[in-house]
């Protein structure tokens, strides 16, 4: 199908490569790609610390109420990204949003999330890491109550700071962890498509538009049914990449 | 006078609960508005409470939307995909488990496995042109059907089976039981917390799906929630917010329930995911 064009009525027409030809050519792909990257490496970061540094203080022994605090963390996940995307249209409302009112009682002028070209990718990161810490929080607290009790005996006894603990055996025994959620986190980010599209509907001018967008757009408003299936091999053919070379680094590291 | 541990306490709960407060807080700020009126969503500076509660919206949300169809609609068809899906992951499972000698069982396994790299999103345009074909747009096989085969769910209870011992299926076979009886009576109960994890991750991965249904569906008697309110928000003209908070925290508030009943299988499902992958 990627090898011909069709409206999705009559017949197709084969076209050879020609689909692909044009993904490479296509400035909207470009800018596309380049806001699914962005998000995908701002969001990430962000997400993945803010989970590990939840983790470990959750993993705390003296933690009371851990039950309640990990329901409470876990809550945004468990919600639909459509729910969360309404919800945060108007928390980050430009001229009413919540957001803007805390932001303008502490003496700053309101910020325009969603209607600007320089906020609108930063307020789907902002959802995107407001949704996904609590969901690898609960993944890596179950990597750390793996991790031997005793490694940080030896270091209580060899005098080892909270610091030196977590750099020299958390940040090193989670490794596989990391590298797994970092994986997850890269292919759904590049499978972002709900956020964009209830919150902004990829604008202002395409500045919010993710790859999964315009393969939306591209097959079921234009009806480019040809043009949609190339660039759905397209994205596979990033995802595989993308995953293929994380894997390779992470293994690779661990030999080392 | 404060002691130096009593402080670091105190500064390590303030996070804690902050950071309780940031999840939790657009679900306040939803629930509270879903009772305001449309004028008073708009307004600024905002309110917590609203002035006078519009119970109304929730009354009028099914007057503009056939809502309680799509409330239907998402219950029924989360229900028969999180069925058929584990159904499917489960015997599965068993067969790639427990049929060792069976020509080609490792190939199986591992395009099983490499079907759990290749995202929903890709495989969209293909499926909704075989829909089309076979006229199951608008159509509830159409919603449940084509992700029931989940490499994901097949892998886990697969993992999970391994650890049953042969001796127990040999035992059973040697007095005479057929395959469907050894499976239902003898390995659907040991898996079954396996089982309901599964499951309550499959019913809520279903419940809250957009892309899909959005693709697959085009008239509103058989939308799914999500794409209802999706609807709803992408009017050209004054966008019922009020009416949207009511959807939204309508559908919201059942899922809070089922995660807070079943949160220990949930959470015991995506840990097993993680610390097994």
């Amino acid at each position: 199908m990627s090898l011909h064009r069709w409206g999705g009525l009559g017949e197709a027409t084969f076209t050879g490569v020609a689909n692909y030809l044009r993904i490479f050519g296509d400035s909207t792909f470009h800018t596309a790609l380049k806001n699914t990257i962005f998000m995908w490496l701002t969001s990430t970061p962000l997400i993945l610390g803010f989970a590990l540094i939840l983790a470990v203080m959750l993993n705390q022994k003296k933690v009371k109420f851990l039950k309640y605090f990990r329901v409470g963390y876990f809550m945004p996940f468990v919600t639909s990204t459509v729910v969360v995307g309404v919800i945060f249209t108007i928390l980050l409302d430009s001229s009413f949003g919540l957001a803007n009112f805390f932001i303008e009682s502490i003496g700053f002028e309101k910020i325009p999330f969603l209607t600007s070209t320089a906020w609108s990718k930063i307020s789907i990161v902002i959802v995107l890491t407001w949704r996904w810490v609590g969901y690898n929080t609960i993944i890596m607290l179950a990597g750390l109550q793996n991790i031997p009790e005793a490694l940080y005996e030896a270091a209580d006894i060899d005098g080892g700071t909270t610091f030196q603990k977590f750099f020299h055996i958390t940040v090193p025994m989670m490794r596989p962890i990391i590298l797994f959620t970092f994986i997850l986190s890269t292919i759904g980010s590049f499978q972002i498509f709900t956020e964009p599209y209830i919150m902004t509907g990829g604008g202002p001018m395409q500045s919010s538009l993710s790859v999964v967008q315009y393969l939306y757009n591209s097959g079921f408003q234009q009806f480019r049914m040809g043009y949609a299936s190339a660039l759905s091999y397209v994205l596979f053919g990033i995802i595989f990449v993308a995953s293929y070379f994380q894997l390779k680094i992470g293994s690779g590291e661990e030999g080392i | 006078m404060f002691k130096k541990e009593n402080i670091s306490t105190y500064v390590f709960y303030i996070l804690l609960i902050t950071g309780v407060l940031i999840s939790l807080l657009p679900f306040v700020w939803m629930i509270t508005s879903s009772f305001k009126s449309l004028a008073e969503i708009s307004e600024y500076p905002p309110s917590l409470i609203p002035n006078k509660v519009m119970w109304n919206n929730y009354v009028d949300v099914f007057d503009t939307v056939p809502y309680g169809r799509n409330l239907f609609n998402s219950f029924f068809v989360a229900i028969m995909y999180t069925f058929v899906g584990v159904l499917i992951s489960a015997t599965g499972g068993y067969a790639l488990s427990k049929y060792r000698d069976a020509p080609g069982r490792k190939l199986f396994f591992a395009v099983i496995l490499s079907t759990m790299m290749i995202p929903m999103q890709v495989l969209a345009i293909p499926l909704y042109i075989m829909m089309a074909r076979i006229g199951w747009i608008n159509s509830y096989p159409a919603l449940i059907l084509p992700f029931a085969a989940q490499g994901f769910g097949l892998f886990m209870l697969k993992q999970y089976i391994d650890g049953i011992p042969d001796d127990l299926i040999e035992a059973a076979r040697i007095d005479g039981c057929g395959e469907f009886r050894i499976f239902f009576q003898i390995i659907f109960p040991v898996i079954k917390p396996a089982v309901a994890a599964l499951g309550t991750i499959y019913f809520m991965n279903n419940y809250n799906l957009f892309f899909w249904p959005l693709i697959v569906t085009n008239k509103s008697i058989m939308y799914t929630v999500p794409v209802a309110i999706a609807q709803l928000q992408g009017q050209q003209f004054g966008i019922p917010l009020h009416h949207i908070m009511a959807a939204a925290t309508l559908s919201t508030v059942p899922l809070i329930i089922i995660f807070l009943y079943f949160q220990k299988y949930i959470i015991s499902g995506i840990t097993m995911g993680a610390l097994k992958g």
